[in-house]
């Protein structure tokens, strides 16, 4: 009984002896490749995208550009009639002349 | 000559033949790896194809630090180990008992007389810790020589054998309780 018992333990251990290897399905290697194709196409950044970018870009500085050139000439009228208000403030304050 | 690290360097220069070329040296390797790991051909499918993937991705980093067969054999053993760790997380949060309990796996290879006996083995090797389980199926499936196992897990032969004396011994614990009771097959 213990024989059988030991006899059978050994046979399921050593039941891979003598097997062939699995063999995937004949239609894998098409899988990959159009996986791998899609990882390398995900690294091309189209000339079109880049086009598109530097466009952006310069738009954004040239209106950056042109909004600080308003602002320094609004800026510029608005600061004399400060100057002409602040005046104003002084000599009304001069309450000891 | 091994001429196996010249066809990763051609890959890496995107030569699709080379390419080719390595998957039919190496996919039965992978594939059969793969499948003693999930014991699903659908699963074994899947880590073979991301195993791959990874080859081509990764054929610019082959050094020749270790050889080819080593280096694939590598990524074949995380891929199936990370696989196995994202579908019992899966399985984790699975509702019914149904969804959990894996088929008894026939494996495609096995001969007819030891059909029985290897699914029994298969059942048992799902309970091995993760490099027990490695070393055995590397050894005694993949039919690799102990000093390849030991570059592949990175170890020493010595370790191998620890691991391979101990998956042994785990394995004939649970097959002396199970002896008992099995199915008698008539003759």
């Amino acid at each position: 009984m213990k024989g059988e018992k030991e006899k059978w333990i050994e046979d399921v251990l050593t039941s891979m002896e003598g097997s062939q290897r699995a063999l995937p399905s004949d239609s894998l290697f098409d899988r990959i490749e159009s996986k791998v194709s899609e990882n390398t196409q995900g690294k091309i950044i189209p000339l079109s995208l880049i086009r598109v970018a530097a466009a952006a870009i310069i738009l954004l500085i040239a209106m950056n550009f042109l909004a600080m050139k308003h602002f320094r000439s609004v800026n510029t009228k608005s600061s004399e009639g400060a100057g002409v208000y602040s005046n104003l403030l002084i000599s009304d304050f001069n309450i000891y002349e | 000559m091994n001429h196996h690290p010249e066809i990763v360097h051609q890959i890496a220069q995107g030569n699709k033949e080379a390419f080719y070329s390595l998957y039919t040296l190496y996919s039965a390797k992978v594939y059969n790896t793969a499948i003693s790991y999930t014991q699903n051909a659908n699963d074994a499918e899947e880590i073979t194809q991301d195993v791959f993937v990874s080859i081509h991705k990764y054929a610019s980093g082959f050094k020749g630090a270790s050889s080819v067969s080593t280096w694939i054999y590598r990524i074949t053993v995380n891929t199936s180990l990370n696989f196995l760790k994202k579908r019992n997380k899966s399985n984790f949060f699975s509702l019914t008992k149904e969804d959990i309990r894996t088929p008894d796996f026939e494996h495609p290879g096995v001969l007819l007389e030891k059909k029985e006996h290897s699914e029994i083995l298969f059942k048992m090797l799902e309970t091995l810790p993760e490099t027990q389980k490695t070393a055995f199926i590397l050894s005694y499936i993949e039919d690799l020589p102990r000093k390849e196992v030991a570059d592949i897990m990175e170890t020493s032969v010595k370790a191998v054998e620890s691991l391979l004396q101990r998956a042994k011994a785990s394995l004939r614990e649970k097959l002396e309780n199970l002896y008992p009771n099995r199915r008698i097959t008539k003759k």
